[in-house]
């Protein structure tokens, strides 16, 4: 066991104390003097085109110092970064294309007025016929809906590993199937808001829960036409993220009324507005075909999406064709075929959402794999021991698997369940499943020209030091990871540590949290800043301790010499004096990490993460034939998180991933109707409450990485297998396969009657 | 929220002049649990509104040997904390407990819980921004979404008191300034989704009654919701047996929340009135109960589903009921 | 036509002069600027916005201010000592990971005082229990509820 001081313990969050006091900020908290209260006039048709805006009675009314439309914004279109398609505008111009887009603004001096104001405002439409199913915009004759793209295709992209057809002609057992998952709503409790303020130099800057605000200000940039250098990106304290508050069209419309007003505008979503426009998980129909020997070897697989892009390109693109592969790797798959559909319909952009695409494929694969298991025979856990990957797979994508516990995780989580009893002995209407996962820490694709993070270490004379980084605490508990990894690094106490959350004008380029990549990457630059400056430190106590820098180190807040302990110095007494001996510079550490990836080639082959992390679920459930309630007795989880930096948070990671997961695989569900979003609200989209939870046992693997201190990424990956180990059990229990996201009673009972007729 | 006038009487004839006075105009306003986020969703904009939380009087409960009066304006919270005062009344307590959350009960009250509106997701929606779905026949429109094609409205009445209130043959007493009249709590409801409760617009609702269940008999209430709080029910069911000898002498049956209307089931009542109380026979009523709640309400809302979770329901209530220990 | 109401916040008396339909919620974080009290969804249904009114959890965006009056209210910023001490289930919470986000804590931490304050030594389904109506996305409640036990041993 490696001797660390803090790393691996459970020492406190950093912003604990702040947030169980109340006294940690939020957007919707802070208030700004000569702030303006905006709101966003939405469509109310899901497909229309605008004949007129008239917002003249709207800006006659007392209180209302700005109204916005397309007009007054560049219409310049954009779109997110990389996905290769623009095809947003700040206001919608030409038509509306989904309920919820945004088509004119109102700052005032009070919500109320401008609520009222919104009411002013006098939109024609002409209402045009809507398609809300991928399936169904897809056929001909359906409605167009960028004028530009035949058949709402936004992209197709097929890609080929090996001889898949090879493949099923030699497997014993073929099985194809189809599967579909719905809508997830991020749900973070607190909505999306921002304060935007231009200064007298026309430089904006945006006060926001942003995950992303280095790299966000590309976007920004070019839906403003605003040179990066005038966009300025200060993060406020998040509650919760899970993917959903990278850019935010709100932040333009807000910056829009800021601008014509010359004022700061404060605008924050209300809940409904939330729901409706918050980009939501990629629906997703897969069609899955998967070959097996008897002997258990996996020998192909086929799959063809038809993804739910929503209204307009988000990072659904990148969902889909980055985020289904990573599944491929986790049973050594050479023949693969993988054709993605990503397609228009009327409703709200879907996007980023924790787990990327891997909750919707390794549901559907992980299903089928149970299926084959059946078919030849063969325990699941078995199935899966047999093909799993292992530390040092290549896999067919090219993912180099450095440290890989897949093996561990199972077993462990199999153990956990009591996978071989209950095997055994079967309860009626009791069940078991298991399911694995692999995922990302990081990805090159997104940003081609560096993929990595920096960090900076300020020592200051009182021998504190702050740590700047670019990347985004969103309550995972980036933030303490960070602090421990430099007072870890540095041999200092916790407390003398804190970490900045970005304000871009000052924090390092970063690219933000998502990805799986804070502890990973950024914990990295961390930790190498943190190098540099204690560095810097050792060179001045050697010059105080005459002494070489190669003969020091520091512990506990002491720097010492190693052969003679007893001579030291305390560490603020040497950073003082490093303070004040170089004309009041503070020891400044620098440090940039870049991972081993590298950019995918136009087969999208290229191991695009410097590691990447793996875990498996077990759930065991309980389902009543007569109603087709599903009770989740347990759920086992096990990670391979490289080296847990903090046992506490990363306990929690996983526990909310899977709680996250439980209401993808059970609860969650959004209805729809002539695409207005029914009940966009808590009561009816129905995330688990704590009644709703079942016992957790977490256990966390520890493959001890090449990442900071052994770390990886645990945060995303936690929340993919849950919904196929339920769905695994609950065909366990009572023999009947739902293939569609999430698994209600209502289809439990369904299947079961369908069963005792035919 | 739209600006309202506002009153807080100390007494009830005040309250009842005020309803009066300000005819059809005024809503009465009791925890607000469910008449705020109404207003807030704009669902709901009274000019005045009448707050009951200053008449002392509708807070008041007597025990007495024939039974319990529960003011209006008992919160569900101080009625779910009371056991011992609930320790007679089987199955008030689960029906009062369930009601959303703890926060919710704290500030909800019993009369408020009775005269709750009834529920649909196609209804309760913000109304704050425009939205292109024609509005249904509870909001004044011509069309019902559960139904379609549908010629009438089919809300749900959810409330969770509502049908064990019934079970225990609670009876509502009702004031206005012209006098006073007294129901049985299953009287109170017209079955019509858009005007659920049969209360003329000066009428108040002051207390509840429950009579002293009769020794060997059990009651309990049972619910159906995809999550264990927040959500209403989908289902609900307020039974109450009275047993001699193993055998039922009485039966009452009631289902909530699949309807407009609570719904009695007289016929499964009846079906088990007089017979030697065993699993199988509960069972065996049970399985009518959907037809007849179908026959009685024709709700829409009462599809395959919906009709397996009350036979399974009214099963487990009764199940429940037989086995309770009875009052001695 | 504003109502005059009298309320005692965290031990402190004020006067106020509310519209009926202000909310608690408003009154709490606009006119008294305690913003530790959040807006979550606005209509009683997430449990951000839960304060104590006369030691008892209620759902302070859906109460009128007027609701209000004559009452005692405690948000979270009345939680710790008038020296800054943490009461000992905000410190649990901390110990026990019981934060992530952070922004369904002030709602948690004020219930669980309410079960604590009614019930020393509850059960784990009481605890649930008591936050039914507190959702949180991040920590899958597991950790709340162990800070919540600890917290109930401590006192």
């Amino acid at each position: 066991m490696a001797d660390f001081s803090i790393v691996g313990t459970r020492y406190g969050r950093v912003d604990g104390k702040d947030k169980a006091t109340g006294r940690a900020k939020y957007i919707q908290d802070l208030k700004f003097p000569g702030m303006l209260y905006g709101k966003i006039l939405r469509s109310p048709y899901p497909h229309a085109r605008i004949l007129n805006i008239d917002t003249s009675r709207a800006e006659k009314l007392m209180g209302v110092r700005a109204v916005a439309t397309a007009v007054d914004t560049p219409n310049k279109k954009f779109g997110s970064y990389r996905s290769g398609v623009k095809d947003e505008l700040i206001f919608a111009k030409d038509k509306v294309l989904y309920v919820g887009d945004e088509v004119a603004a109102v700052a005032a001096t009070d919500e109320e007025t401008a609520q009222e104001a919104l009411s002013l405002i006098r939109v024609e439409y002409e209402e045009l016929p809507a398609v809300y199913h991928p399936e169904e915009a897809m056929k001909p004759g359906a409605p167009r809906i960028h004028v530009d793209v035949e058949n709402n295709i936004a992209s197709h992209a097929l890609t080929l590993r090996g001889d898949p057809d090879k493949g099923f002609r030699e497997a014993d057992l073929v099985l194809e199937e189809r599967f579909e998952t719905g809508l997830q709503i991020h749900a973070y409790l607190e909505p999306v808001g921002c304060i935007t303020s231009w200064d007298s130099n026309g430089k904006l800057t945006i006060y926001a829960p942003s995950q992303n605000p280095s790299w966000s200000r590309f976007i920004y940039s070019e839906a403003l036409d605003l040179p990066m250098g005038k966009l300025r990106v200060v993060q406020t304290f998040i509650g919760g993220a899970f993917g959903g508050k990278l850019e935010q069209k709100q932040y333009l419309v807000a910056a829009i009324l800021a601008r014509k007003c010359r004022r700061p505008v404060k605008i924050v979503n209300k809940r409904d507005e939330e729901f409706q426009t918050s980009m939501p998980r990629v629906p997703m129909v897969i069609y899955l075909k998967m070959g097996v020997k008897k002997d258990g070897m996996l020998t192909a697989k086929e799959h063809r999406i038809y993804a739910d892009n929503g209204a307009y390109t988000k990072y659904a693109s990148a969902v889909l064709n980055l985020g289904t592969y990573r599944v491929d790797g986790l049973y050594r798959l050479r023949n693969i075929r993988n054709e993605n559909y990503l397609v228009y319909t009327n409703k709200v952009p879907t996007s980023a959402f924790r787990g990327f695409g891997n909750p919707q494929i390794t549901f559907a694969v992980e299903s089928l794999l149970d299926q084959l298991a059946e078919g030849i025979g063969m325990d699941p856990l078995e199935l899966r021991l047999r093909n799993a990957a292992e530390t040092g797979d290549v896999n067919a994508h090219g993912f180099k698997y450095v440290s890989c516990g897949l093996k561990d995780c199972l077993k462990k989580t199999a153990e956990a369940i009591g996978w071989k009893e209950k095997k055994k002995q079967k309860n009626v209407h009791r069940g078991i499943g298991i399911s694995a996962t692999s995922h990302v820490c990081g990805n090159r694709s997104f940003f081609p020209l560096f993929d990595g993070a920096t960090a900076y270490a300020r020592v200051d004379e009182g021998g504190k030091v702050k740590v700047l980084t670019g990347e985004v605490e969103v309550g995972q508990g980036l933030l303490t990871a960070y602090a421990a990894i430099c007072a870890e690094e540095m041999g200092i106490p916790l407390s003398e540590v804190t970490v900045e959350a970005p304000d871009t004008d000052i924090a390092p380029f970063g690219l933000g949290t998502w990805g799986d990549r804070g502890t990973f990457i950024g914990g990295s630059g961390v930790k190498l800043a943190a190098a540099d400056a204690k560095r810097q430190i050792l060179e001045m106590a050697a010059e105080m301790l005459e002494a070489n820098s190669s003969d020091l180190d520091c512990k506990d807040g002491r720097v010492f010499v190693k052969g003679s302990p007893q001579k030291g110095l305390p560490f603020e007494e040497v950073a003082s004096a490093a303070v004040y001996l170089k004309g009041g510079s503070p020891v400044f550490g620098k440090g940039t990490f870049v991972p081993a990836s590298e950019l995918s080639d136009s087969t999208r082959y290229g191991n695009v993460s410097g590691t990447y992390a793996f875990g498996a679920q077990a759930a065991e459930v309980e389902v009543d034939p007569e109603t087709g309630e599903v009770q989740v007795v347990q759920i086992a989880a096990a990670h391979d998180v490289g080296r847990a930096l903090n046992l506490t948070t990363t306990e929690g990671q996983i526990e909310g991933a899977t709680v996250q997961g439980m209401g993808y695989a059970l609860s969650e569900e959004v209805r729809y109707e002539n695409g207005v979003m029914l009940s966009p609200n808590f009561l009816q989209y129905r995330i688990p409450t704590a009644l709703d939870v079942p016992p957790m046992k977490t256990f966390l693997v520890e493959t001890v990485d090449p990442g900071p201190f052994g770390a990886k990424g645990v945060a995303e990956p936690a929340m993919t297998p849950t919904a196929p180990a339920i769905a695994n059990a609950i065909y366990d229990a009572i023999g009947v396969r739902i293939r569609t996201l999430p698994i209600t009673p209502q289809k439990i009972l369904e299947a079961l009657q369908k069963e005792k007729k035919g | 929220m739209k600006n309202f006038s506002y009153f807080e009487p100390l007494e009830i004839s005040k309250a009842l002049s005020l309803l009066v006075e300000h005819k059809g105009k005024a809503k009465i306003m009791a925890g607000g649990t469910d008449f705020v986020p109404q207003m807030k969703r704009g669902l709901s904009a009274p000019e005045t509104v009448i707050q009951l939380s200053g008449i002392s009087t509708l807070r008041e409960i007597h025990e007495s040997e024939e039974g319990l009066r529960i003011g209006a304006m008992v919160t569900l919270g101080s009625l779910e904390r009371n056991s011992r005062l609930l320790s007679s009344y089987p199955g008030l307590q689960a029906a009062v407990g369930h009601v959303a959350v703890p926060a919710i009960r704290n500030s909800a009250t019993i009369g408020g819980n009775l005269c709750l509106d009834t529920k649909c997701i196609y209804r309760d929606q913000m109304q704050t921004w425009e939205r292109a779905l024609d509005p249904c026949f509870k909001s004044g429109g011509q069309r019902c979404y559960v139904v379609r094609g549908g010629k009438t409205c089919h809300a749900s009445l959810a409330a969770d008191t509502v049908s064990m209130l019934i079970a225990l043959k609670s009876r509502a007493k009702i004031l206005s300034i012209t006098g006073e009249r007294t129901v049985p709590v299953e009287d109170l409801y017209t079955g019509n989704g858009i005007q659920p409760l049969g209360l003329l617009p000066d009428e108040l609702l002051t207390e509840i009654f429950i009579p002293r269940p009769e020794h060997k008999g059990g009651a309990a209430y049972l619910r159906y919701s995809l999550r264990k709080a927040v959500d209403f029910p989908m289902v609900s069911t307020g039974v109450s047996l009275v047993k001699k000898n193993g055998i039922c002498k009485e039966a009452r049956i009631i289902l909530g929340a699949v309807a407009p209307r609570p719904l009695r089931l007289a016929e499964v009542e009846k079906s088990l009135e007089g017979k030697q109380i065993s699993e199988s026979i509960l069972k065996d009523c049970a399985r009518e109960a959907p037809r007849e709640a179908l026959q009685i309400s024709k709700s829409g809302r009462i599809d395959r589903f919906t009709r397996e979770m009350i036979s399974n329901l009214v099963f487990q209530a009764l199940k429940k009921a037989w086995q309770a220990e009875g009052l001695s | 036509m504003k109502v005059q109401i009298q309320l005692n916040v965290n031990g402190l008396a004020y006067k106020k002069e509310v519209e009926p339909r202000r909310t608690l919620l408003e009154l709490i974080r606009e006119d008294l600027e305690l913003t530790g009290t959040k807006e979550g969804c606005g209509l009683g249904e997430c449990g951000t916005c839960t304060v104590l009114l006369d030691g008892k959890p209620i759902k302070s965006c859906i109460t009128l201010a007027v609701q209000a009056n004559g009452r005692e209210i405690t948000t979270i910023e009345g939680m710790e000592e008038a020296d800054g001490t943490l009461h000992p289930i905000q410190q649990a919470f901390i110990d026990h990971g019981a934060i992530q986000c952070g922004f369904c804590t002030p709602g948690m931490v004020l219930s669980a005082k309410a079960l604590l304050d009614e019930n020393p030594k509850p059960t784990e389904m009481d605890a649930k229990q008591a936050i039914a109506g507190n959702l949180c996305r991040c920590t899958g409640y597991q950790k709340i509820v162990e800070a919540i036990l600890s917290a109930a041993h401590r006192s």
